[in-house]
């Protein structure tokens, strides 16, 4: 007897609906899958053997073909284990469930009969939705990644015999609870605080301006003057994920497999400090199954980048487009997938090989020239994606006695939060939301200056011997600190702030 | 083998690297009184005893190869002066040195050698104090008709040489290589500057010779004995100044020397000098004009324009004092936001009142 169940399939972050069609004839015993399935797949016959039986089922003498369709989509996930062992069941009349085809079913089966966890549900749930499916069979383990999706009926089994049962009509199963996204992410702690971090006062307003307008930042300074725990704070002062981007953000990694298991949807900014050993294919992407890379997984969040130029420079020039875009799309002799990549860069360097280039109280060791081909490596276009600069410095016993706690993010955040919306509004209708984003055109409609304005960019220019590059950056930074100052025009005092975050063009990249 | 002249024997003695100084010397001396009509084969005997058998062997083989000639032909071809040390040309300020070059390579102006010359010298890990210091002394000496001689290294010798060109100035680099090897590559550029501005390059190694770490000090003789005064503007205490200081005190020449903060190792060689020498500490490019009779020349610096400064300006002015200030530091006394800061201090380096020095640091 011919039984169809269905299930669904991830190309990307895009999910198809597969159809699994069981067939059982007389003859030799056999079990064939068919339909481009990869190995993990084809071992499912043992899972499913494995499970049907030390369930107290019979598994058939007769020649078994499974297909899954359609023939052409490659796929790859063990996860269709338990609607092909449904699917047979209800082929060799052990399971009386005409109902079975109308539910969208995944799950992985262990030998003994039990339901585990599988990846890449939510963005097959969101996909499913958007294709009219409404109910879902899923392992028991995925529980908390599909309580946020809305007006669907999804129905968590544990086990093989628990499926089987429901599906019968013998034991009776709510659909799961859906949980509210606010509630959960309105008491969002992050380990990192601003409180905790002494001193920086320049630092941490950079940083400030940084989250309030989307910008890049680069911080220079020796080693353990705590450019990576002012970057680990770096999220707790973005704006709260909204639950569009928290999809977003969960769906890419649930494919990954890189979500947690107790949270279920991601509520904080993700924060990924890739080492600097980094390959290119695991920085964007890439693989046979093209997965996402580290800046996917850092959408809607932060890439910090500690050592800068110690990176590989095929790694950081493959950055570029990314930042640029916001997505990145990645090409495989069977596969284009396209995933979200719009991130924050914060990334990190010493000033020199051995990081005591300028300092007043450690001897450099580097030569001249080993200090040049350090800041070298760092590619012109690469540096121009990069609005803010900053120094920073050894924290002296000075600050770290100082008993008083610092400002708080969460203080700090309110800010940023204003000066977000004041873009989301001007921008409103544009293909933007923040100004680091900021197009050509639009670029000389919002950030006009009056005449004394410019003659005080024309003289600080001279002065500071920047470069014609730095400009367009130097005012962007200007518009974001007019809009932390709930300012409607750039002024005066705006510019001359903004230059103090381009002064290491000087100091390093242009001896 | 065609004839000699002062010029080809001075490379014959010196050709070889093997050959120490001071045997170089006892070659010229023995060969000096027959260059008319000098045949070496008949000194052989006298080569024996002055370089050993091994050594003596392989000079011969050189002499009969007729390296020299070549090297001397293509010399003549190029744009290189020779001067040798019997030559009038020869600046008598050398006589001084102990082991005085025994040939001059030279390109560009060669009566340089005979101006009123001041070595300007440092370290090559220059701050940015280091290039404030430099700056304005080199531009009032150069100014004041003074030839600043350096070594073209990075850092102070590269300030030195680029601010005298930009005042217009004459200068000279003693190389530690061959006249046609620059050292470091990064300052071809430069070394081209100086001879198309009527500067003068100079080196005591045959063309080619590539720059040894031993060199270096041994160059720092002739910066100083060119020289009439030697100015050192920023040293560590392991700087290779240290020994053009060394030279200049045995030599006779003035030496002068510009302080430093004592915290900061890259002012620890003057200030150390300076604790030996009192004399030797200059505040001002004045003293040293004056050391030698010259008036104050007219500054050509930007002037500070005097603008009417805000309370909080005064306020920020006021906590930073004479003493290098931490941006934290002035945070703290200030009470100022963050925000507000960051645009004060950047208007008051913007107005020319005080300076960034880096790290975060800030100074009148």
């Amino acid at each position: 007897m011919l039984s169809i169940s269905r299930s669904f399939g991830l190309e990307g972050l895009t999910g198809f609906e597969i159809k699994i069609e069981i067939d059982v004839n007389n003859g030799l015993p056999k079990f064939d899958i068919v339909g481009l399935a990869s190995t993990a797949i084809k071992e499912s016959k043992e899972r499913v053997r494995g499970a049907i039986k030390n369930s107290g089922y019979i598994f058939t003498m007769n020649s078994i073909t499974c297909n899954l369709a359609p023939a052409d989509m490659k796929k790859d996930s063990p996860i269709y284990d338990l609607p092909i062992a449904l699917s047979l069941l209800r082929s060799t009349k052990q399971l009386d469930a005409p109902t079975l085809s109308n539910y969208i079913i995944l799950g992985e089966l262990t030998l003994d009969g039990n339901v585990s966890r599988i990846k890449g549900l939510l963005p097959i749930l969101i996909s499913a939705k958007d294709a009219g499916y409404k109910n879902f069979i899923i392992p028991k383990a995925n529980e908390k990644e599909a309580s946020y999706i809305q007006n669907i009926n999804v129905y968590t089994v544990a086990s093989l015999t628990e499926a089987v049962n429901f599906l019968k009509g013998e034991l009776r199963l709510e659909p799961i609870a859906i949980k509210d996204y606010d509630t959960i992410a309105n008491n969002i702690e992050y380990d990192h605080d601003f409180k905790y971090v002494m001193g920086q006062v320049k630092a941490k307003r950079a940083l400030e301006i940084a989250a309030a307008g989307g910008h890049n930042v680069i911080m220079v300074g020796p080693p353990g003057s705590g450019k990576t725990m002012l970057a680990k704070c770096y999220p707790s002062i973005l704006p709260d994920l909204t639950f569009e981007e928290s999809l977003e953000v969960t769906k890419v990694h649930s494919v990954a497999g890189t979500l947690d298991l107790n949270e279920g949807i991601i509520t904080r900014r993700p924060f990924r400090d890739p080492h600097h050993t980094t390959t290119k294919i695991a920085m964007i992407g890439g693989g046979a199954k093209a997965r996402p890379g580290e800046i996917c997984l850092a959408h809607n969040g932060v890439l910090f980048l500690d050592e800068l130029p110690e990176y590989k420079r095929e790694t950081l020039e493959s950055l570029r487009q990314p930042l640029e875009d916001g997505k990145v799309t990645i090409a495989r002799n069977a596969i284009s997938i396209t995933y979200p990549s719009r991130f924050s860069l914060i990334a990190s360097m010493n000033p020199c090989p051995c990081g005591n280039f300028g300092s007043h109280d450690k001897e450099c060791k580097c030569t001249p020239q080993a200090i040049h081909a350090y800041l070298k490596k760092l590619s012109g276009p690469l540096m121009d994606r990069i609005d803010i600069q900053v120094e920073v410095d050894s924290v002296s016993y000075y600050d770290l006695n100082a008993t008083d706690l610092a400002e708080s993010s969460a203080s700090i955040k309110e800010r940023v939060k204003r000066a977000r919306q004041i873009q989301r509004d001007r921008y409103k209708g544009t293909k933007i939301n923040c100004n680091a984003q900021l197009t050509d055109a639009l670029f000389r409609k919002h950030c006009v200056i009056d005449k004394p304005s410019q003659e005080l960019m024309k003289k600080a220019f001279d002065l500071l011997h920047l470069s014609a590059r730095a400009y367009t950056r130097v005012l962007k930074v200007a518009r974001t600190i007019a809009d932390l100052d709930g300012a409607e025009n750039i002024s005066e005092n705006h510019i001359v702030e903004a230059l103090s975050y381009r002064t290491l063009d000087n100091k390093y990249w242009n001896i | 083998m065609s004839k000699y002249t002062l010029d080809k024997l001075c490379l014959l003695c010196t050709y070889m690297d093997e050959i120490g100084y001071k045997k170089q010397r006892l070659l010229l001396d023995l060969f000096y009184p027959h260059v008319d009509d000098l045949d070496i084969e008949k000194f052989i005997p006298k080569i024996n005893k002055i370089l050993g058998q091994d050594l003596a062997s392989s000079f011969l083989d050189m002499v009969r190869s007729g390296a020299v000639d070549n090297m001397y032909k293509n010399i003549l071809g190029s744009d290189i002066v020779l001067i040798n040390m019997y030559s009038d040309k020869y600046p008598s300020t050398l006589a001084d040195v102990d082991n005085p070059p025994i040939m001059l390579y030279c390109r560009g102006d060669i009566d340089l050698l005979t101006s009123k010359c001041i070595a300007v010298v440092g370290t090559r890990r220059i701050t940015r104090y280091g290039r404030d210091v430099t700056t304005k002394f080199v531009e009032t000496l150069s100014r004041a008709g003074y030839t600043i001689v350096s070594g073209l290294a990075d850092g102070v010798d590269s300030v030195a040489h680029t601010v005298t060109l930009d005042n217009g100035g004459k200068t000279i680099a003693v190389f530690a290589s061959g006249i046609n090897v620059i050292y470091p590559a990064t300052n071809t550029l430069l070394a081209k500057r100086i001879v198309e501005s009527g500067g003068l390059l100079v080196s005591e190694y045959k063309p080619g010779c590539e720059p040894k770490a031993y060199q270096f000090p041994i160059r720092n003789r002739i910066i100083a004995g060119l020289s009439r005064g030697v100015l050192i503007t920023e040293a560590t205490l392991k700087s290779g100044s240290m020994h053009t200081k060394k030279y200049a005190l045995e030599y006779g020449r003035d030496l002068f020397v510009v302080p430093g903060r004592i915290t900061d190792i890259y002012s620890a060689g003057c200030n150390e000098i300076i604790h030996s020498l009192q004399g030797a500490m200059v505040l001002d490019p004045v003293d040293i004009l004056e050391a030698y009779g010259d008036g104050p020349v007219a500054s050509g610096g930007v002037t500070k324009n005097v603008e009417q400064l805000s309370i909080v300006e005064q306020n920020i002015l006021d906590i930073i004092g004479q003493d290098d200030v931490h941006i934290n530091e002035i945070a703290q006394k200030s009470g100022l936001e963050p925000k507000d800061l960051m645009t004060q201090l950047m208007r008051l380096e913007l107005k020319g009142y005080i300076k960034s020095l880096g790290n975060n640091i800030y100074s009148k």
